[in-house]
């Protein structure tokens, strides 16, 4: 009973890590059309650029802003130098040999930079210790995660639901030339996402990192499930970034706790029983 | 207003537009028209910059748009009613409507109030979304989205396409309204009846290329010109 509380627990931490990669990868194919294969790597650069100012710094706090802005900034110079040329119903493989290049360099240089050690990352004095969870013991910074997650959740789906902004986001979702048409910049607001996107991720690095520790080759790792859980949500709707989190969030944690050898297999047939069920995702719209 | 001088077009390798040229004044109802496949659509798309033509000129209000990205050639006071209404269906009508609302240049005129009480069915449904209206419903929102730009100029792509002979009578009663209020506009039709109605000249196309203009009595008069190219 127990450990069934504690891998709950832990599954809910994982799937709102998951979420904050998936809500950006999501928002950035549905709106641009295009599968950020790097998404993992922003992921990655942010839990290192985080680890550093931990340890210069000594604040984790600082951490969780600058990590994401430099992330960002990051993000609107790829968009701006190179991804703009990439855009267009027919460069489908352009887009994703560079970000998969993109992926690649950015391991290259993360572990030229960093070393190929598994760093951990203190979570902050304020949320060290733990806290009774029913009939357990759970750390309070991961009890944190699950909350940020919720509240990232609302944020995001206010943004989008809320807001004039929100609004041209989901209308170039479903036709980005049309949106043009009417007088708005569409390459602003692709920029825009794609920072977006890519900060959410490395938000989710400093976050994840006093979980998930930092190491080379996390970056696929990540990417791979992210990837899964934006399949199996549906590409392009938050709702089912959101889901999709939930449910390989839960059977990643439970899969590795309970049938360790079929951990990774235990995805991927969830992913095959969704997708044979809705073809599009949980929340994916029928026939795209 | 509007001049496009002796546009080409291609898609890919297809040669569409084959020298199109037309004028709009200002305060002028100009309609386009021509078969299915006559290039219609793609010479509104050439004018807004979605499908930029090869060679030629197009120059809008003294300015010279022809390769300019099309949210610029919006912002200089441009109205795209699109051919099948392309609303946002996941937007409730009123997200729609006001998604690109901006003041224009002139005298700043369309308002939400205004296009209610142009549309007044619009206002019972303002809180659904775009895909759950009738095909007249939708017709209504894309035009009301248009005007919530306050065009100078608005393009419309067959507007009647699709609806009821009651309906292409409404949206026809409201292009006469718009047009008594001094909007210039460039119609795209098939319903030759509804053009000629509010039309102040008329171009008819084939194949790429203008085959006739005149006046809307010219043209029903001319029982060759709308036999061979308009199928009457
Ligand atoms: N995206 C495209 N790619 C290639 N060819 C196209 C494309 N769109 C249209 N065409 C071709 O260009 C020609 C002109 O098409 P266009 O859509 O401009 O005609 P139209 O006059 O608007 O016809 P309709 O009344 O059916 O709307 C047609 O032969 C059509 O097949
Ligand atoms: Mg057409």
């Amino acid at each position: 009973m127990e450990t069934l509380i504690i891998q709950l627990l832990n599954g809910l931490v994982f799937s709102m890590l998951l979420f904050t990669m998936a809500a950006g990868l999501s928002l950035i194919f549905g709106q641009m059309d295009v599968i950020n294969l790097a998404h993992g790597s922003f992921y990655l650069l942010g839990g290192y650029i985080g680890l550093t100012m931990v340890r210069r710094l000594g604040s984790f706090w600082l951490a969780l802003v600058v990590a994401p802005l430099v992330v960002g900034a990051l993000g609107l110079a790829l968009e701006y130098f190179f991804l703009r040329r990439l855009y267009g119903r027919h460069r489908h493989l352009d887009q994703v040999l560079f970000t998969f290049g993109l992926a690649l360099i950015a391991a290259d240089l993360i572990r030229w930079n960093w070393g190929a050690y598994v760093e951990s990352v203190p979570p902050p004095e304020l949320l060290s210790g733990q806290i009774p969870v029913f009939t357990v013991q759970f750390p309070v910074y991961r009890l944190s995660l699950i909350a940020v997650g919720v509240t990232l959740a609302l944020g995001l789906g206010l943004l989008l639901e809320r807001t004039r902004i929100g609004a041209i986001i989901r209308a170039g979702v479903a036709d980005a030339e049309m949106v043009s048409a009417l007088g708005i910049d569409i390459h602003k607001v692709f920029a825009g996402v794609f920072a977006l996107g890519v900060a959410l991720a490395a938000l989710a690095g400093v976050l994840g990192a006093p979980v998930l520790n930092l190491y080379p080759g996390l970056d696929f790792e990540i990417l791979i499930l992210t990837l899964v859980v934006v399949v199996v949500g549906g590409l392009g709707t938050l709702r089912g970034a959101f889901f999709g989190s939930l449910l390989i969030g839960m059977a990643d944690t439970f899969g590795k706790a309970f049938l360790p050898e079929f951990a990774l297999f235990l995805i991927f047939a969830v992913m095959a029983v969704v997708l044979l069920l809705r073809p599009s995702g949980l929340f994916g719209l029928e026939g795209t | 207003m509007l001049e496009v001088r002796d546009i080409h077009t291609y898609y890919g390798d297809s040669y569409i537009l084959q020298g199109v040229s037309l004028r709009v004044e200002a305060g002028q109802v100009v309609a386009l028209l021509g078969r299915n496949g006559a290039g219609k659509t793609t010479t509104i798309n050439s004018i807004v910059g979605l499908v930029p033509p090869r060679r030629g000129e197009i120059v809008f209000k003294g300015e010279t748009i022809t390769r300019a990205p099309p949210h610029h050639i919006a912002r200089l006071g441009m109205g795209l009613v699109p051919q099948g209404r392309r609303l946002f269906p996941n937007l409730t009508v009123e997200e729609n409507i006001t998604l690109a609302a901006r003041t224009g240049n002139g005298s700043a005129r369309w308002t939400l109030d205004a296009v209610y009480a142009l549309f007044p069915r619009l206002k019972e449904r303002a809180h659904n979304r775009a895909s759950q209206l009738s095909g007249g419903e939708q017709q209504m929102v894309a035009i009301a989205r248009a005007l919530m730009t306050n065009p100078d100029l608005l393009l419309l792509d067959e507007p009647s396409e699709g609806l009821a002979p009651l309906l292409v009578r409404e949206i026809g009663r409201v292009l006469a309204d718009l047009k008594a209020q001094g909007l210039s506009f460039l119609l795209v039709e098939q319903n030759l009846h509804m053009a000629t109605a509010v039309a102040d000249w008329v171009y008819v196309m084939n194949k790429g290329q203008i085959v006739f203009e005149g006046t809307p009595q010219e043209l029903l008069g001319n029982e060759e010109i709308k036999h061979r190219y308009l199928g009457v």
